[in-house]
């Protein structure tokens, strides 16, 4: 069994090492605590009485911990190990001639009867007396007998397994009637995970015996295995079952995995079977699906970096995508891989290509005529301007070069700018048929506004489209009024929140769509105004001077430096600094806190460079 | 009902209630779970309760509500339902200590005694419904008291995925899917998430059924050829579905801060929450795990002024006193828009107000009490406004003009910049290059099974999961930007390792179980809703 860790050793701890244990323990708010405090929760856990410890922390702290894997890793290294492992194919005879009964069991435990089940499917469940350790499954057809760090492959995608993982085990396949000197009687049950590097072939193969396996410490065995299985959220309730024999020996035989059955709460029966009793009569209870996965008898803890990740770089295709951002913006990205790069490279020729730029043709299908822009070398994006609102079209990318011309890369799809005004043609008026009853008993429009009294008393209502003109007369474009979608989001007040509003529009300023005393986000982003020029727009006076918002915390007590130069904190270590950014230049910032009494320091550098495109 | 068009003109109140699929399985207090959860307490519950109280009292005042898929699969979750009842009962055991704490202000216990009668009855109604609110939904729509229609399968921007039609043809065929099996009907209409349209999108519509759908008040006055009544009528697109225009007036009313009701001083503040103002000692066992400060829906203030700052505190029976005085003035200005227009258009005009029904409740604390009293009084005492779904209208008025709605959304600025600007604009080639992806799985494995079938649907999922206008919207709102960058990066690379598992025939079962359990939003899903023939031949 593995021993407690008191709070002394505790201490000695890395921070990983302490936190990795407290991942284990379940301790709450684990990634807030510094290190004393994780030791302190530590030591709550790993002393109190196993009454106290739920059932799953129980399994937790039976199996040990990762640092005490790490601290007992090197007593688990044979010295010589085999580099093929005979035993484990040791013939089924033997083993059932060589295995003792155990002096006692558990309880809860399985059989302990020697026999060997040959199961379906590359199954092997064999129960074996005393060891009463139940797997179910095979990871892959891998052999692990090769003691270095084995690979398993799950479903084509190769894992690898630790060096800790795959010597733990390795002595088990050791040579034969070697003992560990120093194994100890094991009576605890151990958990093992699915993902351990028992292998199939092993499974399938070794039909173990007790006298003829040598027998490394089962803690050891029992450590390695709760060390994996704290890589995933998805525990299983099943793993191996270790129990002490004569000669103590671990062993996966068998495993039973029961899939957690997320069985309703008894309140939730309680609720379901009174709301069956008290609307037996509505017919609302259709039966809603939910989602299950298929039953399966395998199933392998998924780590949580396995579920996530970054962006591909590229799908390597070539492509030219347009986008419609409104009547007259759009947004083009490209995507070329690699190969295409340096096909392009070789075809227009190394020197042109390193003087060539890449440019962005964008045909008004409509009316057949065409626009470039010249992009920068890094974009990837590009957002223009289009004159022509209600218009096709379908953009180029392309690379200029000084000497071979325009080189054809991509074409896009087509896109159709929205209107921006009303259509000159009218819409025929609707035959409207209403129903027969409803001319009799519906539809019937009060006296007063059948007449044609009160569209008199308004003489600008000449037609029927005037309505809606007069309904909306403030504005030319509708105001667009801002949704409060997603409105579960965090809020920000008002006074984070420039407000964006168009001059000379206010009263139906799309900004002030929203309620509460404050007013929703978000001005334009600086960024967005160095990336939309329009064209034509040279004879334009404009500038634009960015400056750089600096802003963050720092200890109270600590002296702030930028740049070496000091700066003033608030009483609470808060700093804001403006700075002026110039254009197309790298900027280096160097923030520096030092703290007087210890002389502790802590920098933060970083590079900053606005590129106009 | 048809006493109801009797009247000049009609109203179309419309709720459009959506929240992200936020489910997460590998969390046991995952914070943007809670959105979920405000929702139901500030929101759908208030919504049930009003719809019981007129089913008690026999009142039809007919109104028409979206429910998202996602939302729909999220309130019928088991797992969140429970989690659910958990939250709940933490929040009352803080409602009943704020009792105590607040003893010597009465103006506070006041308020804090609301709090904990609000609790109670929410843990009454949602357990009374199994649970389940989409059982309670789908009830009052067979009593006949609302019509409910779907949205895009996991609100998705349709006009941004122009380029790949089998996208947006997946997202409404899913949606209707999602939609019978959710409420045992065909749905009769559509909102499409974030009102936005793109000329072309009404044939994917009538495909699967459906009649109707919303476009911003633009899309219908932009339309072409012209329309006579604006946004006053719906307009029919060459398809012959039906495209119903907000109307300004109504919506600024409701939504702006500065003219609309929600800004009365006399409302409740949103922004003064006990989350934040107190202690955190105080705030046990709501606190989030982590020691973050987070919103407990406990609010003692009210606006008070536009200035931040203090405030005073919140009087309940003052503040409904200005629901009754802004139902009256909201009724009397709808009546004197309707007059004024009736008798132009030479048919009863329909006055579409649509609303995001976490308005009513969550932002706009009193907004339960304002929908209840204004569907009441209009159903039961005006004599100019009857009250219509978009199935009611065009039952009784079924020819309109035939034109083609323009392009648009109801975002900032009534295009698609909200969703596609410098902060999002990323999202979009992952986007693409997985509708492409999806429609290639379909051709290669037209009639998978097994193991290889889940992968495919799973894969469906993550696409659709993927394409949530949501995170591109929370990203360009600046709010919970890391949450939103790290959905976009899950489902793009859980899509991506699906497609290139299925295309070296290595799908990890164990791996595929994990993210079935996660993202396990439409059970029903058959992946070749991607298929050409879905799209080409139907």
């Amino acid at each position: 069994m593995a021993k407690k860790n008191n709070p002394a050793d505790l201490g000695s701890l890395k921070r990983e090492e302490l936190y990795q244990l407290a991942q284990q323990y379940d301790v709450k708010g684990r990634s807030k605590l510094n290190k004393e405090e994780l030791v302190a929760a530590l030591a709550v856990l790993i002393n109190q009485p196993d009454e106290a410890i739920s059932p799953s922390e129980k399994k937790k702290k039976r199996t040990g911990t990762p640092s005490a894997i790490i601290a007992k890793k090197p007593e688990t290294l044979p010295e010589d190990i085999p580099a093929k492992n005979k035993t484990a194919r040791t013939s089924k005879k033997s083993a059932g001639e060589n295995i003792t009964k155990p002096e006692s069991e558990k309880p809860g435990r399985k059989s302990s009867t020697l026999k060997k089940t040959v199961a379906a499917k590359g199954q092997k469940k064999k129960t074996l007396q005393g060891d009463v350790v139940k797997t179910e499954n095979a990871v892959g057809e891998n052999n692990a007998n090769d003691l270095k760090p084995a690979e398993t492959k799950a479903g084509g995608r190769k894992k690898t397994i630790s060096k800790t993982d795959s010597l733990a085990s390795a002595p088990v396949k050791k040579g034969k009637g070697k003992k560990s000197a120093d194994s100890e009687p094991s009576a605890g049950l151990f958990d093992i995970d699915e993902k351990s590097p028992i292998t199939a072939s092993e499974k399938k193969e070794s039909s173990v015996e007790q006298e003829t396996v040598d027998c490394p410490k089962e803690n050891i065995l029992s450590r390695s295995f709760a060390r994996q299985k704290s890589d995933g959220d998805t525990r299983k309730k099943s793993g191996a079952i270790v129990q002490s024999v004569a000669i103590p020996v671990a062993i996966p035989v068998e495993i039973t995995t029961t899939l957690k059955n997320e069985e309703p709460s008894p309140k939730a029966r309680q609720i379901e079977e009174e709301r069956s009793r008290r609307h037996a009569s509505l017919k609302t209870t259709m039966e809603i699906p939910v989602f299950s996965t298929p039953a399966s008898e395998m199933v392998l803890p998924v780590a949580e970096e396995d579920l996530t990740g970054d962006l591909p770089a590229d799908y390597g295709e070539t492509r030219v995508v347009v986008q419609v951002r409104d009547p007259h913006w759009a947004h083009a990205y490209w995507q070329i891989p690699r190969a295409e790069l340096k096909r392009l490279e070789m075809s227009v020729g190394i020197f042109e290509f390193a003087h060539s730029h890449f440019v962005l043709r964008v045909h008004n299908v409509t009316d057949g005529f065409t626009q470039e822009f010249s992009l920068s070398e890094h974009a990837r994006s590009y957002y223009f301007y289009l004159e022509k609102a209600n218009t096709v079209y379908q953009a180029e990318l392309g690379l200029q070069s000084p000497t071979e011309g325009y080189t054809f890369i991509a074409l896009s799809n087509l896109v159709q700018t929205p209107p921006d005004k009303v259509a000159e043609q009218w819409a025929a008026p609707a035959q409207q048929r209403v129903p027969e009853e409803n001319r009799v008993a519906g539809h019937e429009l009060p006296a007063e506004i059948l007449t044609d009294s009160h569209v008199a008393h308004d003489p600008a209502i000449t037609e029927p489209a005037e309505v809606f003109k007069e309904a909306f007369k403030q504005q030319e474009i509708p105001a667009f009024l801002e949704p409060l979608a997603g409105s579960g989001q965090v809020p920000q007040m008002p006074e984070d929140q420039p407000s964006e509003g168009t001059p000379g529009n206010e009263g139906n300023n799309p900004r002030e769509a929203t309620v509460s005393s404050w007013i929703v986000p978000p001005g334009i982003s600086s960024s967005e105004f160095v990336e939309e020029k329009k064209p034509g727009d040279n004879d334009v006076y404009l500038t634009m001077n960015p400056d750089l918002l600096l802003y963050g915390q720092t200890d109270k007590r600590c002296e702030l430096r930028l740049n070496n130069h000091l700066i003033k904190t608030d009483p609470e270590g808060n700093y804001s600094l403006r700075l002026n950014l110039p254009v197309n230049e790298s900027s280096e910032i160097e923030i520096e806190a030092v703290e007087p009494e210890t002389g502790k320091t802590r920098k933060i550098r970083a590079t900053v460079k606005l590129e106009i495109l | 009902m048809p006493g109801n068009f009797r009247r000049s003109g009609f109203l179309m109140l419309v709720l459009h209630a959506h929240l992200p699929f936020v489910r997460h399985p590998e969390h046991h207090d995952m914070m943007e779970e809670r959105w979920l959860f405000e929702a139901i307490t500030e929101t759908y519950i208030p919504l049930i309760q009003m719809l019981s109280d007129f089913h008690a009292r026999g009142i039809v005042a007919r109104f028409s509500m979206s429910i998202t898929p996602p939302l729909a699969n999220m309130l019928a979750d088991k797992l969140l339902s429970q989690r659910y009842l958990v939250y709940l009962k933490k929040l009352l055991s803080l409602a009943e200590k704020e009792i105590k704490r607040t003893l010597l202000v009465p103006a506070l216990n006041e308020t804090a005694r609301l709090y904990l009668q609000k609790f109670q009855n929410s843990i009454l109604i949602f357990e009374s419904w199994q649970c389940n609110l989409i059982r309670a939904f789908s009830f009052f729509q067979q009593q006949g008291l609302l019509e409910i229609f779907t949205c895009c399968a996991t609100h998705g921007y349709l006009p941004l995925m122009q380029q790949h039609p089998e996208s947006v043809s997946a997202q409404i065929e899913m949606a209707v899917i999602d939609y019978k099996q959710h409420f045992g009907c065909q749905p009769g209409g559509i909102w499409l998430a974030e009102c936005a349209f793109n000329p072309g999108n009404d044939e994917i519509l009538k495909r699967f059924g459906l009649k109707y759908f919303f476009v911003d008040t633009h899309g219908v006055l932009y339309a072409d050829p012209r329309p006579t009544c604006g946004v006053y009528a719906p307009i029919k697109c060459p398809s012959g579905v039906f495209a119903f225009g907000r109307d300004v007036e109504s919506s600024r009313q409701v939504w702006s801060a500065h003219e609309g009701y929600p800004g009365d001083f006399n409302y409740r503040e949103f922004y003064r929450d006990i989350g934040f103002d107190l202690d955190k000692d105080s705030l046990h066992p709501f606190m989030h795990e982590t020691g973050v400060r987070l919103n407990t829906g406990i609010k003692y203030h009210r606006i008070t002024s536009r200035a931040p700052g203090e405030k005073d505190y919140y009087n309940y029976h003052k503040a409904m006193e200005i629901v009754a005085s802004h139902v009256a003035h909201f009724i009397e200005s709808r009546e004197k828009q309707i007059r004024h227009v009736a008798g132009s258009i030479g048919q009863p005009p329909v006055v579409v107000a649509p609303y995001d029904a976490e308005l009513f409740g969550h932002w706009w604390y009193e907004g339960p009490e304002f929908l209840a009293l204004l569907l009441r009084k209009i159903a039961m005492e005006s004599s100019v406004i009857g009250l219509a779904t978009p199935a009611d209208f065009l039952r009784q008025f079924p020819e309109h003009q035939v034109a083609m709605p323009s392009q648009s959304s109801w975002g900032h600025r009534g295009y698609n910049e909200f969703w596609l600007n410098k902060s999002n604009d990323w999202i979009y080639p992952h986007q693409d290059a997985a509708s492409e992806r999806m429609v290639e799985l379909c051709r290669r494995f037209p009639e998978a099974s097994g193991l290889q079938k889940r992968a495919l649907n799973q894969a469906a999922r993550e696409l659709m999961l993927l394409q949530s206008s949501d995170w591109a919207f929370i990203i360009r709102n600046n709010t919970t930007v890391e949450y939103a960058t790290r959905r976009v990066k899950d489902h793009t690379f859980r899509f991506t390792r699906l497609y290139e598992d299925l295309l070296s025939n290595s799908i990890s079962e164990s791996w595929l179980r994990e993210v079935e359990k996660r993202d396990n939003i439409f059970p029903q899903m058959d992946y070749r809703i991607y298929g050409p023939d879905r799209f080409n031949n139907r």
